[in-house]
Order: structure tokens, then C-alpha cells, then sequence
């Protein structure tokens, strides 16, 4: 009997704790949507295109975020165009020369170029961005910001979030391109395929469905990443421990919500 | 006659009475940190995105009334926030205009940038206008908030503790600065302060004190 209770128990403590975790979760998820849809209102509203401090910080955001990062994606250019390189053969190996361009625009410009592109503004931008924004709190500086009657949303966040968009579309078309220029040039220096050759491949095997597919990811995964950061950032309030805590929960959480957009993406596209 | 007014109201766990500070009137609240933070946190409208509830703090002017979380009010109240005066990745220029450059109205920003060489010259920060803030002193935060006021010109001034934890010689220009900017602005002035001693030498024509609860009104 007395068994039965302590095992009754041990499960009703391990259900609080299932519920209780349910609920905080449900909880991030609402504050989450909240903050999306208040930066929503905010960019529509354009009412941050007559205000020169918000400019400002958005031209040094499109500064750091894309300028500075340019060089590091010209050097993952590397990785995609050995992906191109890698291509070729296969397609040889199933004696159909038509699969290249495919390949190349199914699986680098669709897939890989998007993602990489977001993983390095992540690994880069966004762990600066989270820091700076906790920081901010820390130092009490968003309630100066509201002393003055400064929006935090449109002073803050919607200068970091577009920037993150425009550069993050930017980097990834540049990171395309340039991945299939790059190996296009190793095919013909190794002899492989002539360069000509292999962009025609290419351009057979391009869409206007995969193009918009890749600026809507190029658009979308960045956004939602830097989303989260801020809105991670933001958690770590007056309290300097909170920091590595929400920096830590930011990427992770930033990854994880890429990678969901990616599976229901390829969901919807499997359904449509 | 402009008034920054406030209703009855609970902050934390204590009963505030209604009341107002006029222009030109200075008014001492004494109260611990925590109610500080609390009283600036139901001012600036920290739940700024959120739907508002109604007002508990408010400004009349002759024509409106507008509640502490309209751009408006903004306008007509500056704050000397202690340690809370500047951001610390712009420089002292940027966070000195910065109202106006979010504000966007170029004949405002007009003004206050033919009269920052002047402010800057008078707090003896002119060399310094396009240095990155970084980490200050609490005498810098005062000197950059006291400057951002002047540049603001406006009706009502909030301080909360700003001559806190600076040296004596920084302590007593900051008082002579304060002085001379309330002679030039005119402005009324609600002083937060943790000790009914302090208050950077004004007199005060009333002092409140909330230490858990109200426990007395004092006419000084």
C-alpha cells in the first residue's frame, strides 16, 4: 500500500514537472509570436524610414552584419564549390549530364547556400548581437531608451532585424554564385567539364520556383534567427549572470527554430 | 501652468498619495531603490508594446493632458537617471541628440545642434563630443543627461539620485551646473532620492517620504 502511494506520487511529481515544463514553453512560444508580430507592425508602419537614428543603426548593422562578413563567406565559398566539384561525377556515375544542374540548384542553391549562410550570421553576427542587447539591459540603457521616448522595438531590434534579412539574402546569392563560379572553374582546371559547359548544365537546371525558394530562405532563416537572439537577449533583464545563459539558449534555440523552418517548408513544398 | 500629476496609487507593496509638481516647483520624493525603479519603470511606460492600462502618471498642459506613455510626454519630461545616462556604444554627440535624431523633426534638430557647441563648452565636455561613450563615471552619465536636458528644453525634470557615488569636487560642479540649468530652464523637478538628507543642494519646497508606506508630507 505504502508503495502504491510512493509510486503514485513519484509519477504525479514527474507529471507536475512535464507540465510545468509544457507551460513554459507554451508561454516562450506566445511571447515569441508576440515580439514577431510587434516587429511586423513596426516595419509596416515605415514610420522608422523618417527617423535618422534608426537609419543609422542600420547602416552600421548592414556594415557588420554584411560588409565585415563578406571575406569569411568568400572563404566558405570553398565548401561550396567542392560540393559543385562533387557534383559532376555523380551525375557522370549515373550517365546523366542533366542532373547537374539539378543537383547544383537542388542542393546547393536551395538548400545549402541558405542554411550555411544563416549558420555563419548565427555563429558570427548573432552571439554579438544577443551579448550586446543583454548588456543593454544590464545597464538599465532600454529604460533610458524609454525615458527619452524612444521605442526599443524600432530603435533596437527592427534596425538588427532588417539587417540581418538584407544581408543575410545578400550573402547567400553572392555565396551561390560564387560557389558554382569557383566550381565551374575547378571542373575545367581539372579538366572535368569545360566551364561553358558546366553553366549551361547549371542554368537548365534553374527555376524561377528555386529561385524564390531561395530568396524566401535566404530572407526568412536570418530574420527568424536574429528573433530569437534579441528576443533571448531581452530575457537576461537587470541580472549580469543571465547572460552566457541567454546567449547559449539564443543560438540553440535560433537553430532549432532554422531547422523547423526547414522541415515545414519541405513539407508544405512535398504537399503542394 | 504645465503639471506632472500622479493619482493615488500602490507602488510595490506602498500607498502613494496623488499629487503634482508644477513648473518651477521642486519636489523631493524620498523613497528606497526599489520604489525608484519602480516609479521610473510606471513613468517611461516599460511595457511600452502592450495594451495600456489607465494612466497613473500624466502631464497637463493648458491645451492637453497626455499620459507618461505618449511621445508627448517625452517631449516635456527629461529624466537624470543615476548611472543611466548615456548608451554606452555611441558617442557623447550621438547621445546628446539622440531624441532628436530619433524624433526625425529637422527644425528641432536644427536647433539643438547649433546649440550642443554651446552645452558642450559649458559642461567642459567639447573635446570629447565624438568619443565613444564606453563605460563612465556617474558624474559623466549626470554631466551627458544634465546636457541632453538643457538641449531638450523641457518643462519637467525627473531625477533619481544622479549625484550618487561621484567625488566631492565632481559632486559640488555638478551642483552648480544643476543650479544653472534649472535658472535657465525654468523647469519644474521631481527628485527621487534614497535619503532625506541628499538632493544635490536645492531646496525643495516639499519633500514626501515613502518608506513602506506614507509617512508624511513636509513642507520645507
Amino acid at each position: 500500500m505504502q508503495y502504491a502511494s510512493t509510486h503514485i506520487s513519484a509519477w504525479q511529481a514527474r507529471a507536475q514537472r512535464i507540465g510545468d515544463a509544457t507551460l513554459r514553453l507554451l508561454d516562450g512560444v506566445a511571447q515569441f509570436q508576440y515580439f514577431v508580430s510587434c516587429f511586423i507592425r513596426h516595419v509596416l508602419s515605415l514610420q522608422w524610414l523618417r527617423r535618422p537614428a534608426v537609419i543609422r543603426v542600420l547602416i552600421r548593422q548592414l556594415y557588420f552584419t554584411g560588409v565585415e562578413g563578406l571575406p569569411w563567406v568568400l572563404v566558405m565559398t570553398l565548401a561550396g564549390a567542392t560540393a559543385v566539384y562533387s557534383v559532376v561525377p555523380f551525375a557522370r556515375q549515373l550517365n546523366d549530364n542533366s542532373m547537374i544542374g539539378t543537383l547544383v540548384n537542388a542542393l546547393l542553391v536551395q538548400e545549402l547556400a541558405p542554411l550555411l549562410v544563416s549558420i555563419f550570421l548565427l555563429a558570427r553576427s548573432g552571439v554579438a548581437v544577443v551579448t550586446e542587447i543583454g548588456h543593454m539591459h544590464v545597464r538599465g540603457e532600454d529604460m533610458l531608451l524609454r525615458s527619452m521616448g524612444i521605442n526599443v522595438m524600432t530603435y533596437l531590434f527592427l534596425p538588427r532585424l532588417i539587417a540581418f534579412s538584407l544581408c543575410g539574402l545578400i550573402l547567400t546569392v553572392l555565396f551561390a554564385a560564387s560557389s558554382v563560379w569557383l566550381g565551374g572553374l575547378m571542373l575545367a582546371w581539372t579538366d572535368q567539364m569545360p566551364f561553358t559547359h558546366f553553366l549551361l548544365e547549371v542554368r537548365h537546371g534553374a527555376s524561377l520556383d528555386g529561385a524564390l525558394l531561395l530568396v524566401a530562405k535566404a530572407l526568412m532563416y536570418p530574420l527568424l534567427c536574429c528573433a530569437m537572439l534579441l528576443f533571448q537577449g531581452c530575457r537576461a533583464g537587470r541580472n549580469p549572470n543571465l547572460m552566457p545563459v541567454c546567449t547559449t539558449r539564443g543560438v540553440l534555440w535560433a537553430l532549432m527554430l532554422m531547422l523547423f523552418a526547414d522541415v515545414l517548408i519541405a513539407l508544405l513544398r512535398s504537399l503542394l | 501652468m504645465i503639471r506632472l500629476c500622479w493619482k493615488e496609487m500602490r507602488l510595490l507593496d506602498a500607498d502613494v498619495l496623488a499629487g503634482d509638481v508644477a513648473r518651477g516647483e521642486i519636489l523631493r520624493l524620498v523613497m528606497p531603490r526599489r520604489y525608484q525603479l519602480a516609479w521610473l519603470q510606471l513613468m517611461t511606460g516599460a511595457t511600452q508594446d502592450q495594451p495600456q492600462q489607465e494612466a497613473q502618471i500624466w502631464l497637463e498642459t493648458p491645451e492637453i493632458t497626455v499620459d507618461s506613455s505618449s511621445r508627448v510626454f517625452s517631449q516635456h519630461v527629461v529624466y537624470l537617471l543615476h548611472q543611466h545616462g548615456a548608451l554606452a556604444n555611441l558617442s557623447l554627440r550621438e547621445n546628446l541628440m539622440l531624441p532628436f535624431l530619433y524624433g526625425g523633426l529637422s527644425d528641432e534638430m536644427a536647433r539643438a545642434n547649433d546649440l550642443l557647441p554651446e552645452v558642450a563648452e559649458w559642461l567642459d565636455i567639447g573635446d570629447a563630443l565624438d568619443a565613444q561613450v564606453g563605460e563612465r563615471s556617474s558624474y559623466m552619465h549626470a554631466l551627458i543627461s544634465l546636457g541632453r536636458s538643457v538641449l531638450m528644453q523641457p518643462d519637467i525634470m525627473v531625477v533619481q539620485d544622479a549625484h550618487v557615488g561621484m567625488q566631492a569636487h565632481q559632486l559640488q560642479r555638478l551642483r552648480i551646473l544643476f543650479g544653472e540649468a534649472l535658472q535657465r530652464l525654468g523647469a519644474g523637478v521631481l527628485y527621487l532620492s534614497s535619503s532625506a538628507q541628499d538632493g544635490m543642494g536645492i531646496d525643495f519646497c516639499r519633500s514626501l517620504e515613502l518608506a513602506g508606506e506614507l509617512v508624511g508630507t513636509e513642507d520645507m
